[in-house]
């Protein structure tokens, strides 16, 4: 195992030394490009699959095997045909879809109950759990897919026509849950301000 | 409603946006940076690529103590993995541990007709983490499949017999004493021969003393001092058992005791002499590993119901191909391969319900559920597998539902693969056995053949022939009917018309019409129980559990769905009230006005009280 990661990390290294791209041919430029995007995206996509779960465990997981799938996919070809992140998102929340209803079905817990299973260091605790605590009433004020929306807004980078792909909705749908989600949440202040 | 628009409590919806923005920004630190990428050099979902995998099938009820008998074994080599597969280390491959798991698929079993319950589940599964966490392997994963299945997921291929003997037995651990009058004492010999070990105890004979009064913290194997390279288990009581167990030991010298796990005979020693500590030792011809495995299942505790054994696997990705170095491509697997990989289903539909092509149940039922699917998807195949049956035998087979199919191809345009039709081959394929009368047994084996890594190109057409002839259909008839492509436009117009109707996803529900959203509303309840609830208030046995729903329900008119129209407004919500709404509420919250409300819905009067889970339809804007 730590053999595999340091032969890759070398190769990497040299791919970036001789100029990637035109010497990777020999290599494997499809894995090195793809490689990129994973260090590009993995924050945003873990960030996703986070506020789905609330559980920094299952996120790992979740996204971990969103990129799987996605170089799987894109080995085989069938990278994105537009944006690389509402792609990459639309893999993770299929997942993230499988996984709730998997653990709806067996933990006869709310989702908003969820907490994030790791062990915090002492000095993140009070904000982490701050955080969830926000999170949770947050959670509680709006339908799923109105809280997803937000969620999804507050990515860098997507607009609402992206936000649409991965939801399988249209763009106006989009503005209209959102509009609907502001509605809920004028008469709770204490959730925005 | 723009962005700019302020209402009275005087705040924009960019002020709401920017502040919600602000608030989830503190989960950055909770963000961390991206591990090392290290791809799965097994071919999830890559084309042309399958896996390895030896599936065990269980005889029903062999759960004892190591005795579990495998009826068939069937070997599978699907596929051959092509040409290179993303980035190997230079200079060969070396396979990750982590790709070899075996998985082990228990059902708890009722006792005496008492089904177990969600907190069984939970216990269930924590004691077989404890077991399993015991043998030392890291990275196991034991998770609960509601209502009643439990998974095993142990990493590489450890011996699968010694980890059935250490997850299967209940646990349960007596000690039973063998009434000297009949059984003799160790002095004088009895009427009856002493049970040998292994044989089962007789069951009128009561339990002195059980493994709930054992201090787990006591319990170890260890080496027997009087016989070397022979092992025993050490076990002793919590303190107020042990006082009891010395004074009753001290009343029953030279009686014989049975020690006896989940009805048979450990061990059967006779008491020496009164036995004061509150420990003792069962011995028997244990190996450290047998031993070690009896202490472990005593340990953590009994498990709250028996477990059956449903199936175990061994998932192994193919093994690169050896590099031919001419660019010739590994042949693909033989017909016999094929014919060899295929699951047979453990769920399967009965087959003496009326039914009518793609539905199921008595044409005067009262409640419909149009159910759209797609048959590469995994969350169809839970549905089926897990809920299905349950709404079969507690509404279909009473005549109060019938069950609609309805194809929504979805999987096909996510893999990222835009050429695939896998899941539409297997829609037009299940078509073509509703043509011969045979749609439910063929979709149990679609369902049950579903691709394990939901890989492209899986459903062939010699997969879907293959499970033609499993399912017992007329061959040439559904080649011809398969490869005429005779479905193919049916399957696309359903499949628009399910996304016409507002279908999220799949599997969709949409029962009189109005779709309901398992994941997204019932937090709480089991698919099951959720949709349960919904049947029930439609046929008013009951009011429904709370719980909210909102999706986007049946437009007005559409072919595939009849449901109520309440309006004349082109599409409206479904929405199923909460404890504590009022019209005025619910209009709040969806952004209308209460005379909006009012007109979507005449039949509630403005005065009336709503019910919990009563319908509530909601203008669509």
């Amino acid at each position: 195992m730590i053999a595999v990661v340091e032969v890759e990390r070398g190769t990497q290294e040299l791919l970036e030394r001789v100029g990637s791209v035109r010497s990777a041919e020999k290599v494997d430029e499809v894995g090195a490009s793809f490689e990129r995007l994973y260090r590009q995206r993995y924050r945003d996509v873990y960030r996703y699959v986070l506020l789905m779960l609330h559980s920094a465990e299952d996120a790992e997981d979740v996204t971990g095997e969103a990129f799987q799938r996605a170089f799987a996919a894109w080995n085989a070809g069938h990278g994105p045909t537009g944006g690389a992140l509402p792609w990459l998102l639309l893999i993770a929340r299929r997942l993230v879809i499988d996984r709730v209803r998997r653990r709806k079905l067996l933990s006869w817990l709310p989702l908003a109950g969820m907490h994030p299973s790791h062990e915090p260091s002492i000095d993140s605790y009070t904000s982490r759990t701050e955080f969830w605590m926000w999170f949770d009433r947050f959670a509680r004020e709006l339908p799923a897919r109105q809280r997803e929306v937000l969620i999804l807004r507050y990515q860098r980078d997507l607009d609402d026509s992206q936000i649409g792909e991965i939801l399988g909705i249209s763009a106006s749908a989009v503005r209209s849950l959102v509009a609907r989600a502001c509605t809920a949440l004028r008469r709770n202040p204490e959730i925005w301000r | 409603m723009n962005e700019n628009e302020t209402n009275a409590v005087g705040a924009s919806d960019r002020e709401i946006l920017d502040g919600v923005r602000g608030r989830l920004s503190a989960v950055e630190p909770m963000v961390p940076a991206p591990p090392d990428w290290q791809p799965q050099a097994s071919a999830r979902a890559a084309r042309g690529q399958g896996s390895r995998m030896n599936v065990h099938i269980r005889a029903a009820g062999a759960f004892g103590f190591g005795g579990v008998v495998a009826i068939m074994l069937l070997a599978i080599v699907i596929g051959a993995s092509m040409a290179s597969q993303g980035p190997r280390p230079v200079g060969g491959s070396s396979p990750s541990p982590y790709q070899q798991w075996t998985t082990i698929l228990y059902e708890l079993q009722p006792v005496n007709g008492v089904e177990p319950a969600a907190t069984d589940l939970d216990t269930t599964v924590q004691i077989l983490t404890n077991r399993v966490d015991s043998t030392g392997a890291t990275g196991a994963q034991v998770t609960a499949q509601a209502p009643n299945m439990v998974t095993v997921k142990v990493p590489g291929v450890p011996d699968l017999a010694a980890l059935e003997a250490l997850l299967g037995p209940t646990g349960s651990l007596e000690i039973v004493l063998l009434p000297p009058e009949t059984y003799g004492t160790a002095t004088a010999p009895g009427a009856r021969a002493i049970p040998a070990i292994g044989e089962p105890i007789d069951p009128t004979l009561p339990a002195e003393f059980t493994g709930a009064q054992l201090d787990s913290s006591g319990i170890a194997a260890k080496e027997d001092p009087a016989n070397q390279g022979s092992y025993v288990v050490g076990f002793a009581f919590k303190p107020d058992a042990g006082t009891e167990f010395a004074t009753w030991t001290g009343q029953h010298v030279n009686d014989y005791i049975a020690i006896v796990l989940d009805g048979d005979v450990l061990s059967v020693p006779y008491i020496f002499s009164e036995i004061e500590g509150g420990s003792g030792e069962i011995a028997g011809s244990y190996t450290a590993e047998s031993a070690d495995r009896l202490a472990a299942i005593l340990r953590y505790g009994q498990l709250p119901f028996p477990l059956k054994e449903v199936s175990s696997a061994v998932t192994t990705p193919p093994a690169p191909a050896p590099a031919t170095g001419d660019g010739t491509i590994t042949p693909l697997p033989s017909a016999d391969a094929l014919a060899s990989s295929i699951v047979v289903p453990t769920v399967t539909t009965p087959s003496d319900l009326p039914s009518d092509g793609r539905t199921l149940g008595n044409s005067n039922a009262p409640v419909t559920l149009d159910l759209w699917v797609d048959y590469r998807c995994p969350a169809c195949q839970d549905f089926v597998v897990q809920t299905m049956p349950k709404l079969i035998s507690n509404y279909v087979r009473p005549g109060n539902l019938k069950v609609a199919y309805h194809d929504l191809i979805v999987v096909d345009a996510q893999t990222g693969s835009t050429e695939s039709r896998d899941a539409a081959d297997a829609a037009d394929a299940a078509r073509c056995a509703a043509d011969q009368g045979k749609f439910w047994a063929y979709t149990d084996w679609l369902f049950a053949n579903q691709s394990p890594t939901e890989s492209p190109e899986w459903f062939t057409s010699e997969r879907l022939g293959e499970l033609a002839n499993r399912a017992g259909l007329d061959a040439t008839t559904f080649e011809s009917c398969l490869a005429g492509g005779r479905h193919d436009d049916e399957v696309a117009a359903e499949s628009a018309a399910g996304t016409a109707a507002g279908a999220v996803g799949v599997p969709a529900f949409f029962i009189d019409g109005a779709q309901f959203d398992p994941v997204g509303g019932s937090a709480g309840m089991s698919t099951y129980d959720y949709l349960a609830s919904v049947i029930d208030a439609a046929i008013g046995r009951s009011a429904p559990a709370a719980s909210a729903i909102i999706t986007p329900a049946a437009s007005a008119g559409s072919p595939a769905l009849a449901g109520p129209t309440p309006t004349a407004s082109p599409t409206f919500l479904s929405y199923a009230a909460l404890q504590g709404d009022t019209l005025q509420i619910i209009a709040d919250k969806f952004g209308i006005t209460l005379a909006q409300l009012q007109a979507a819905n005449p039949e509630i009067g403005s005065g009336s009280v709503i019910q919990v889970g009563e319908i509530v339809y909601i203008p669509a804007d």
